[in-house]
C-alpha cells in the first residue's frame, strides 16, 4: 500500500504518545536502588545489647585497596575489644565492598544511601558515630520492608 | 469611518490571537514531542509548565542581540521583520470564526480582509514568505550555514509553491470560486472536498509541510547538518521573529486545509460550527508535531524529485480529469 513505511512509523509514535513517560523527577522522586548495591557503609550493633559488633580485628583496614579505613582499638572492661575510632575516608573509598566481604562479625555492611556529595574534603571522613547512625536507619528501613512483606 | 475602526479592531484581535497561539503552540509542541519520546516536557514553570512560553518570551527580550561584523546591517534588520510579516498578511484573510448574518442583511466576516480572491491573496503572501529566509541567508555575511540554509529555502520554494497552487486548483475548479466562504457553503451542500479530491489533498498536505519548512522538509534549518540553517547568526528577539513567522505559517496552511478540504465549519450538528472549525485546525497542527516526532529529513534533491517529477505530472492529470468530469457532469470520485 501507499506510504506503508511512513504509516508504520506514525503508528509507532502515536502508540508511544499514550504510554507513560519514563522520566524520574530525581530530587522529588527516587529510583529504588538494588538491594545488593554498594553504597554508603554502615556499622551494625547487636540488637539486644546495643553494643557495636566490630571486634577490632583490622581485616577491613588491611584489605582496603585504597587504605581509607582507620581504626584505633580500645579494650573494654569485660576484656573485649571495640574501636575507639573507626573512620572511613569516602573521598578515597572506591566502594569495592571488600571490607564488607572480609568482616568476620558482619559488623560492617552497606546501606542504600548514595547521595554523598559535599562541599569539603573533611566532610567525607565519616566517623564511627556517623556510620552507626546510618546502620540504625538502614536496619530500621529493612525491618519495615520485611514487615510489609 | 466605522469600517476602518472595525478593521483596526479585527487586526488587533488577530495579532493578539496569533501571538497567544504561537506562544502556546511552542508549549504544546514541546509537550507532545516529550510524550512521543516518553519524556514529560516542560513542567517546572507553572502547573504543567503552562507559564513556560511566558518565561521564554521574557528571556528572548533580554538576550544579547549579536550582529556579526561581516553582516549586511540593513538586511540583517530587515530579514527578521519580513519573516513574520508575510505569514501575518496571509493570516489576515483567514477567518477565525464562521461569518455571522447581521440583522440588517449584511454578513459580518471574522477575517481582517475579506474578498472574492481570498485564496489567490493567501497563495501570493505564502509565496512571498520565503523572502525573509532568503534575506536572512544573504544578510548573515557569508556564514556558510546561513547561506546553505537560504539556498535550500529557494530550492524548496520553487518546488512546493507550484504544488500548493495546483493542489488547490482542483477544489477551485469544483467550487468555481476563490472565496473561502464559498468553499464551506459548497461543502455544506455536498460532501467534504477531501472525498472528491483525495489525491489533491495528499499533495496539498505534502506541499503545506514544505511551505512551513517543518519535518520532514525542514531543509532550510536542518539542525543536524546546518546548526540552525538560515537563523544561525540571529539571536534573541530576531530569532524569535523567525519562529513567529514559522508558527503563523503553520496556522495559515492548517486553516486553509481545514477550510478547503475538510469543510471548515461544516460538520454534524452535535457541535457548533466554530468548534468543528478549530478542531480541524488543531488536527492539522497536531499532524505537524506528529510528523516532527516521526520522520527523518528528506534531502532537498529528494524534495525536488517528489515535487517536480511525481506530484506535478500527477496533479496535472488530476486537473485534466476533474475538468473532463465536470464538463460531462460526472460524479467525481
Amino acid at each position: 500500500m501507499l506510504f506503508n513505511d511512513l504509516r508504520k512509523g506514525l503508528s509507532v509514535t502515536l502508540k508511544y504518545l499514550f504510554t507513560h513517560p519514563v522520566t524520574c523527577q530525581y530530587p522529588t522522586q527516587r529510583l529504588n536502588v538494588p538491594e545488593r548495591g554498594r553504597w554508603l557503609h554502615a556499622l551494625n550493633l547487636y540488637e539486644d545489647s546495643q553494643k557495636i559488633k566490630c571486634i577490632d580485628c583490622g581485616l577491613c583496614e588491611e584489605v582496603c585497596p585504597s587504605k581509607c579505613i582507620e581504626i584505633i582499638p580500645k579494650e573494654n572492661e569485660d576484656h573485649t575489644k571495640s574501636p575507639a575510632i573507626y573512620n572511613i575516608d569516602l573521598g578515597r573509598c572506591c566502594f569495592c565492598g571488600l571490607c564488607v566481604e572480609v568482616c568476620p562479625e558482619l559488623a560492617i555492611s552497606m546501606s542504600d544511601k548514595y547521595e554523598l556529595a559535599d562541599y569539603d574534603r573533611e566532610k567525607f571522613i565519616y566517623t564511627k558515630e556517623d556510620l552507626i547512625k546510618v546502620g540504625l536507619e538502614y536496619n530500621k528501613k529493612l525491618q519495615e520492608k520485611e514487615g510489609e512483606l | 469611518m466605522i469600517e476602518v475602526i472595525i478593521g483596526i479592531v479585527k487586526l488587533l484581535v488577530l495579532v493578539a490571537v496569533l501571538s497567544v497561539y504561537v506562544m502556546y503552540a511552542t508549549w504544546y509542541e514541546r509537550k507532545v514531542m516529550g510524550h512521543i519520546q516518553q519524556r514529560i516536557g516542560p513542567k517546572r514553570v507553572g502547573p504543567y509548565g503552562l507559564l513556560q512560553p511566558l518565561a521564554d518570551t521574557i528571556k528572548s527580550f533580554f538576550k544579547e542581540g549579536v550582529v556579526p561584523t561581516r553582516a549586511d546591517k540593513p538586511l540583517f534588520w530587515l530579514a527578521p521583520i519580513l519573516a513574520p510579516t508575510f505569514p501575518f498578511a496571509a493570516a489576515a484573510a483567514i477567518p477565525l470564526f464562521p461569518p455571522i448574518e447581521l440583522s440588517n442583511g449584511t454578513t459580518f466576516y471574522f477575517s481582517v480582509f475579506h474578498s472574492d480572491v481570498d485564496l489567490l491573496y493567501i497563495l501570493a503572501m505564502m509565496g512571498l514568505s520565503g523572502f525573509g529566509v532568503m534575506l536572512a541567508g544573504i544578510a548573515s555575511g557569508g556564514s556558510k550555514y546561513s547561506f546553505i540554509g537560504a539556498q535550500r529555502e529557494i530550492a524548496q520554494v520553487v518546488s512546493y509553491e507550484i504544488i500548493l497552487a495546483l493542489a488547490l486548483l482542483n477544489p477551485i475548479l469544483m467550487v468555481q470560486s476563490l472565496n473561502l466562504t464559498d468553499f464551506v457553503t459548497f461543502q455544506q451542500q455536498h460532501l467534504w472536498l477531501v472525498f472528491y479530491q483525495p489525491f489533491a489533498f495528499v499533495a496539498f498536505v505534502i506541499a503545506m509541510i514544505a511551505s512551513a519548512s517543518r519535518v520532514p522538509f525542514d531543509l532550510p534549518e536542518a539542525e543536524s547538518e546546518l546548526v540552525a540553517g538560515f537563523n544561525t547568526e540571529f539571536s534573541g528577539l530576531k530569532m524569535a521573529m523567525f519562529f513567529f513567522g514559522q508558527y503563523v505559517t503553520i496556522f495559515v496552511v492548517s486553516a486553509l486545509a481545514a477550510i478547503v478540504f475538510l469543510g471548515g465549519w461544516s460538520g454534524p450538528a452535535i457541535l457548533p460550527g466554530f468548534v468543528w472549525y478549530w478542531l480541524k485546525i488543531f488536527l492539522f497542527i497536531f499532524m505537524f508535531t506528529w510528523f516532527w516526532g516521526t520522520f527523518p529529513r528528506y534531502r532537498y534533491d529528494q524534495l525536488m524529485d517528489i515535487a517536480w517529477k511525481k506530484l506535478l505530472p500527477l496533479l496535472v492529470l488530476n486537473i485534466l480529469w476533474t475538468g473532463f468530469a465536470l464538463t460531462v457532469h460526472m460524479p467525481i470520485i
